[in-house]
């Protein structure tokens, strides 16, 4: 079991080449938000509350219907267009196979 | 001054608390706001296990060691700046009451995302309390809080609690007596957190400039305005002096920042979040993910997704369609009314009132006792209590966030977003109280489209329960009624998401965990919507038997029905049926049990037709007041202006249909 918890925000450089939109991870998958690329400032925030923002570590449950996923001990759910806009640096795929 | 409405079978009686010191219940949704309102109170407001349960403020009044104090329960809120109606409302209050305590409930086990708002309060300068509530699943996941290190670290008191459990009640209503008997002026915010140099710099420029008198620290007022808060814009042109000069240094503040600095302020609060929560906060080996885990998956997997919707309906139904509407209301009517109060009450009459036209304003064909009471206890109250029963078991299981989930694509195409499905769901319980919760949707678009559809295509508990003891007794009525109603509710929301303008709606969601639902707050949530229920249709009911009763005297009544009874020949109903559609006017449920009178005199095709009609017909007195409230009225109107001819039309149609099929 990763810990998820007092770890999961760190301060890491703005998006980099690697970056993939939420909607690219496998299930199972962990990875890092670097940006969360949406025009709606109300919407960009109230994601921001929710925890979703730069620096949040998640992992992938669900992609259909919709994309669920976890951060801390919390699962959200998003549909296509949000899942596309959280852009995350996948973490390789060992951290995400002791999950 | 914030009031809630009490329109409808939602809310409880407000309470006096002129000049007590207020307590305000603040923080994030679906954290046990509600839960902590009641304990202190004894007042009991909707508590479920979905974000955006309370959509209004509550009042009520508590007592520690002899002191009375106001309490307020509040719905819950994202963060400082508010999106939807909802967190204004929230947020309002902070603007305008003095609190002499704020208690910020939070989700221990996700301590980290809850803090940011913690401090915000702290920064703003409110008398803050942090309550840590829902400990027991924090224990169960392996975490374990230290409060002394929070209490030290943001200089507030401090409290563990498992309020579901009564766990902790004491603790919190000790602190709020020392936090009341303490001081309570405003406070010098400690410095919780710094933001970076340039944050900090414009911070301090800006808050010079502040000069007039604010609820909140000039500090919080000077972030939220280079946040570009529109709210807080509107309250410094009104409380400052000089405005134009405090903009001015907004402007001058902003250039620094690409945007805005909101996104730089989120992460400062977090990342200090993330550092108090690691000194406060220890992880131990959690439990295994459990059957909560699978059957929380099984339910969001389309395959066993929709077997379980579908094992979920029939239970609903084999609870409710039969044993409330059918065995229940058959007792009630037959057994109780039929059998012993209406002969009774006529007998009586007969014997102590000589004049006949005062004897069928009590007894008779439309007595109050005889129609009005026996509506409201025999044919509509069980159904309501079998029905709110099922329907707070789901509620409280977390069901409904995942189900949004489930049919979010569904949705999309008829303008929503799959957190509709809340207010859409709880409309089968009271459309009124769901045409409020429509508050939590986002867009306008989304608020519009989900009205009509509530008015038009959603019968409310009351109304689904006659209607499915009029039609349960033939499997094969009751698809066909659900087909039509199934197929309005779709065509119509498909056209009007074609015609109402906005942007589309998107869907995100926090899917809360699933909990097992306690007894005591089941039995307590019945209990008092159907309290809510019989104090707002017992009125009616009776309010419709006077009504029909000077009708009668005067002739009223007779020309009413006349000029419905062509209605009916269009609908293909006997010319007894137009009684029921003029009691429908007052409200659907009550013209509901008016056709379960007539339920012999019907064929199959008039059942259906009058039923289908009955469904789509006009909405209760008390939704329309809010949706006249909530939408404004030209919405509200138009609305109505479709949804009567509407109905008239499908029913009509449905007729035609029939009769050509040569089916019923
Ligand atoms: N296990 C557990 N469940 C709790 C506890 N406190 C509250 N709950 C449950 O959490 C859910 C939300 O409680 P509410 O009181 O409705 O939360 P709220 O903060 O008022 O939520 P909103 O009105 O949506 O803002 C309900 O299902 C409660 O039964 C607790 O200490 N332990
Ligand atoms: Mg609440």
């Amino acid at each position: 079991m990763t810990l998820l918890l007092s770890s999961s925000v760190t301060e890491l450089p703005l998006s980099s080449a690697g970056d993939v939109p939420l909607a690219s991870l496998r299930v199972g998958q962990e990875g890092v938000v670097t940006v969360l690329a949406m025009r709606d400032e109300a919407r960009l925030r109230k994601l921001m509350a929710l925890g979703i923002l730069p620096g949040a570590r998640l992992r992938l449950v669900r992609r259909w219907p919709g994309y669920v996923f976890q951060i801390g001990f919390s699962q959200f759910a998003v549909d296509e267009d949000i899942a596309g806009a959280i852009y995350v640096r996948p973490l390789d795929a060992s951290a995400a196979a002791d999950l | 001054m914030t009031q809630s409405v009490q329109t409808s079978c939602h809310g409880p009686v407000p309470v006096e608390t002129e000049g007590m010191p207020l307590v305000v219940l603040v923080g994030q949704p679906n954290v046990g706001k509600s839960v902590l309102f009641h304990h202190l109170t004894g007042i009991y407001v909707t508590v479920s296990n979905y974000p955006g349960t309370t959509v209004e403020v509550t009042r009520g009044k508590g007592r520690v060691a002899g002191d009375e104090f106001a309490v307020m329960d509040t719905p819950g809120m994202y963060g400082f700046l508010p999106i939807t109606e909802e967190e204004r409302i929230a947020r309002r209050l902070l603007l305008e009451e003095r609190p002499s305590l704020v208690i910020h409930v939070v989700d221990a086990k996700n301590l980290e995302r809850m803090l940011p708002m913690t401090l915000q309060f702290i920064e703003a300068g409110l008398p803050l309390m942090l309550v840590l509530n829902l400990m027991d699943e924090a224990e169960r996941a392996g975490v374990q809080v230290d409060e002394d290190v929070l209490q030290r670290a943001l200089g507030i008191p401090v409290v563990k609690t498992a309020l579901a459990r009564g766990q902790g009640v004491e603790a919190v209503r000790a602190a709020v007596a020392a936090a009341l008997r303490g001081d309570t002026s405003p406070r010098q915010s400690p410095a919780v957190i710094r933001y970076p140099d340039q944050i900090e710099q414009a911070i301090d420029r800006l808050s010079r400039a502040l000069q007039g008198e604010h609820s909140l620290s000039r500090r919080m007022i000077a972030l939220l305005l280079l946040q570009g808060d529109e709210e807080i814009v509107a309250m410094v042109r009104q409380r400052e002096p000089n405005p134009e000069d405090v903009l001015r240094a907004v402007e001058e503040g902003r250039q620094a920042f690409a945007d805005t600095p909101m996104l730089e302020i989120a992460l400062a609060l977090r990342l200090r979040a993330a550092e108090l929560a690691g000194q406060a906060i220890s992880v131990h080996a959690p439990a295994k993910p459990g059957i909560s885990a699978r059957l929380s998956e099984a339910m969001m997997n389309p395959l066993t997704g929709i077997l379980l919707l579908v094992f979920t309906l029939f239970l609903v139904y084999e609870f409710v369609g039969v044993l409330g509407a059918q065995v229940l209301v058959d007792f009630l009517e037959n057994g109780v009314f039929a059998a012993y109060v209406n002969p009774w009450v006529d007998a009586l009459l007969g014997r102590v009132v000589p004049w006949p036209w005062l004897r069928s304003l009590f007894g008779g064909e439309f007595g109050i006792i005889t129609l009005g009471i026996r509506y409201a206890v025999a044919i509509v109250l069980p159904v309501v209590a079998t029905f709110f029963l099922a329907f707070s078991l789901i509620e409280d299981s977390g069901y409904l966030p995942r189900l949004a989930m489930l049919i979010d694509r569904v949705f999309k195409k008829i303008g929503l977003s799959g957190r509709a499905v809340i207010p859409m769901v709880l409309g089968f319980g009271c459309d009124t109280m769901a045409t409020l919760v429509a508050r939590t949707l986002e867009t306008r678009r989304e608020r519009v489209i989900s009205t009509l559809l509530l008015a038009l295509a959603i019968p409310c508990s009351a109304q689904l329960g006659v209607m499915l003891g009029l039609l349960g007794g033939d499997v094969r009525l009751l698809a066909v009624w659900t087909a039509v109603l199934s197929a309005v509710f779709l065509l119509v929301g498909y056209l009007a998401a074609q015609v109402t303008p906005g942007e589309r709606p998107v869907f995100y969601m926090e899917l809360p965990p699933l909990r097992l639902p306690t007894v005591g707050n089941v039995l307590s949530k019945t209990a008092a919507r159907m309290e809510w229920y019989l104090r707002e249709v017992l009125p009616l009911f009776v309010l419709a038997s006077v009504l029909i009763w000077v009708g009668q005297l005067t002739g009223l009544f007779d020309l009413a029905l006349a000029l419905i009874r062509p209605v009916m020949h269009w609908l293909g109903l006997p010319d007894q049926a137009a009684t029921a559609f003029l009691f429908g006017f007052f409200r659907r449920d009550y013209g509901a049990a008016g056709l379960y009178d007539l339920q012999a005199t019907l064929s199959a095709r008039q059942l259906l037709v009058a039923t289908v009609t009955m469904t789509l017909f006009v909405p209760c007195i008390a939704q329309v007041a809010v949706m006249f409230k909530e939408r404004g009225w030209k919405v509200a109107v138009g609305i109505l202006v479709f949804v009567v001819p509407f109905a008239l039309l499908v029913g009509g149609g449905l007729n035609r249909v029939l009769l050509w099929l040569g089916m019923m």
